[in-house]
């Protein structure tokens, strides 16, 4: 019979033998949740074998249940107690992945000058593809004039570059939620100032366009 | 010496000029994510917490585990 959401709290903040039962259960619950994870990134890190691929998640799922039981006292009960244990595995396991796939390879933090632009020649074609060359040209003024360095090397490492969150965090010794608020405050920065030159509607909570095809690389 | 960004795709300027307001920061959004899952999965999406889902737009990683959760909750 499976446990309620009391069960499994009382349980486990209690020692004894349901305590010890109780564990072993979530642990693996914990691991089914962390293998699923990493047998989904797994072309992450085509290097990596079976055995290896299930060693990494059984260490995360360990990992999981450390930061899960250091955290018993949190659970309010908003959700079922499976769910809310699945995404500690699921976390561990994703950043442990990411991790493992960067693992030796060089990020680039330098800063960065845009020098795209829009030539003459280029100004032919349907009008959509017109208003995205020029999107493009616009942003790339505004990432050089209403970005600091650092936003910059930011913004480019993780949309551009497509380094994980959690691998620059730890190159930076920051963490993920400091650089995500980074790239907030990057993006309502630009936004802002593609709003002010005509290239985006005014309004605050409008969304960005997403072109349809590729901007085609343009020297300057 | 700085490097030199010629050229961005379609994909790397929507995401540059994506609107991720309000506000919700990663912890935030690893604290809501199994609550929001779960109404996802029972059909009521519309149940969000207010700037969760353009978080998940905006954030890579949350958007990958959530994701995850979401079909572990499924099975």
């Amino acid at each position: 019979m499976p446990r309620s959401n009391l069960d499994w709290v009382t349980t486990l903040a209690v020692p004894g033998p349901a305590h010890e039962e109780a564990l072993r259960d979530l642990h693996a619950l914990m691991v089914r949740a962390a293998r699923h994870q990493v047998w989904r990134m797994r072309s992450l890190v085509p290097g990596i074998g079976a055995g290896a691929l299930d060693e990494l998640a059984n260490g995360a799922a360990d990992d999981a249940l450390v930061a899960l039981l250091s955290k018993l006292g949190t659970f309010e009960g908003r959700s079922r107690f499976t769910t809310w244990a699945y995404k500690f595995a699921v976390l561990e396991a994703a950043v442990q992945v990411r991790k493992q796939a960067w693992r030796g390879r060089e990020v680039s933090f330098e800063d960065v000058t845009v020098v795209f632009g829009v030539r003459g020649e280029d100004r032919v074609g349907p009008a959509e593809e017109l208003e995205a060359l020029d999107l493009a040209a616009a942003l790339g003024r505004a990432m050089s004039e209403v970005l600091t360095s650092y936003q910059r090397r930011i913004a480019v490492a993780l949309l551009v570059d497509e380094v994980p969150i959690d691998v620059l965090a730890q190159r930076l010794a920051t963490t993920r939620g400091a650089l995500y608020k980074t790239l907030h405050v990057v993006r309502a920065r630009l936004r802002a100032a593609l709003a002010d030159s005509g290239h985006l509607p005014p309004r605050a909570d409008a969304r960005g366009p997403e072109p349809a095809r590729p901007v085609e690389e343009v020297s300057s | 010496m700085s490097r030199r960004l010629t050229s961005l795709t379609a994909g790397q300027v929507g995401a540059l000029t994506l609107a991720t307001e309000p506000y919700l920061s990663c912890e935030q959004c690893f604290d809501l994510v199994d609550e929001y899952v779960e109404s996802v999965v029972a059909g009521r999406p519309h149940a969000a917490p207010p700037g969760l889902e353009e978080h998940l737009a905006g954030c890579a990683a949350c958007a990958q585990e959530a994701h995850t959760l979401l079909e572990l909750v499924r099975e």
